[in-house]
């Protein structure tokens, strides 16, 4: 009941947040966040893009079916892509580490009375 | 709830936070329904130190200049820009709520940037959460992970560092 309780008030704390930016972005943004993206009908249905705004050469070259082989070889791309995702996210996640503990270990540094030498 | 508990948890779900980051790897529907659990993890990660939540939310402007208050306001921004995250994604979803029988897509042409404006706070925010807990998670990793991996293989275990009671109850 307890748990149950405490569910429910992060839930509606996340739903108020929700509500906020909801609020927010269609306040700055306006009519243009409830426009469907250039490909879209209203109904949600895909239309053909202009000419210039295709996307060429990324499905493979033209003319020829895909072969195991490139499947395997265009997964495996995508995995070392993905992997370097999670790489790139480790990192900004380390220097923002790093950093804080660099200023924590400032601050402990410059408000830490240092001891006085006695006088021999 | 036990540091041994805490810690499966926190870690699972810093594995879980890193692919979902990756968008690449596991592709658009298994995104969404890992970033769906996710909230779930989410919870019971609150839910966990929810003790913790009263206590300082309750004493939040009473005590100036005390760390657990930086920890409230870095944690209180991790949950706004998770929200965010959380329902930009469910607004811009293309495989989880169309599965569901909804769809949210022709109100939310916007809110890709928004999503990804978020996301990106999100992994900023949780750096600065891993930080400021950064002794504790090297203490409990030292004592649940490393050391019974040395155990195992016969070798002299490292010396843990001494677990401080203010770090299992008051920074979390």
């Amino acid at each position: 009941m307890k748990t149950t309780l405490r569910i429910l008030i992060i839930l509606a704390v996340s739903a108020i947040v929700s509500a906020g930016l909801w609020l927010a972005v269609n306040t700055v943004y306006g009519s243009a966040s409830s426009q469907p993206p250039r490909n879209l009908t209203e109904s949600g249905i895909e239309r053909p893009l202009p000419p210039g705004d295709q996307r060429e050469g990324q499905e493979g070259l033209p003319g020829r079916p895909d072969g195991d082989g490139e499947r395997e070889g265009r997964s495996g791309i995508a995995l070392g892509r993905g992997l370097a995702e999670i790489v790139k996210t480790l990192i900004k996640l380390a220097i923002v580490i790093f950093l804080v503990l660099l200023v924590q270990k400032g601050i402990s540094i410059v408000f830490t009375p240092q001891k006085q030498k006695r006088p021999v | 709830m036990s540091n041994k508990t805490n810690l499966a948890l926190d870690l699972t779900t810093f594995f879980v936070f890193l692919i979902i980051t990756s968008h690449v790897l596991t592709g658009n529907t298994i995104h969404e329904w890992l970033a769906i659990s996710f909230i779930g993890a989410l919870i019971v990660h609150l839910l966990f130190h929810w003790d913790w939540l009263i206590l300082v939310g309750g004493q939040f402007f009473k005590n100036l200049f005390h760390q657990s208050r930086l920890n409230f306001v870095i944690n209180a921004l991790f949950f706004l820009s998770m929200t965010g995250a959380f329902f930009s994604g469910l607004i811009i979803s293309e495989d989880a709520l169309p599965l569901l029988g909804i769809r949210l897509w022709n109100s939310g042409w916007g809110w890709r940037r928004i999503h990804e404006l978020t996301s990106d706070l999100s992994v900023i925010v949780l750096g600065l959460h891993i930080a400021l807990h950064w002794r504790w998670i090297l203490t409990n990793l030292n004592r649940y992970l490393v050391q019974p991996i040395f155990v195992r293989f016969g070798k002299s275990p490292m010396t843990a560092q001494p677990m401080q009671e203010e770090e299992n109850q008051g920074v979390n």
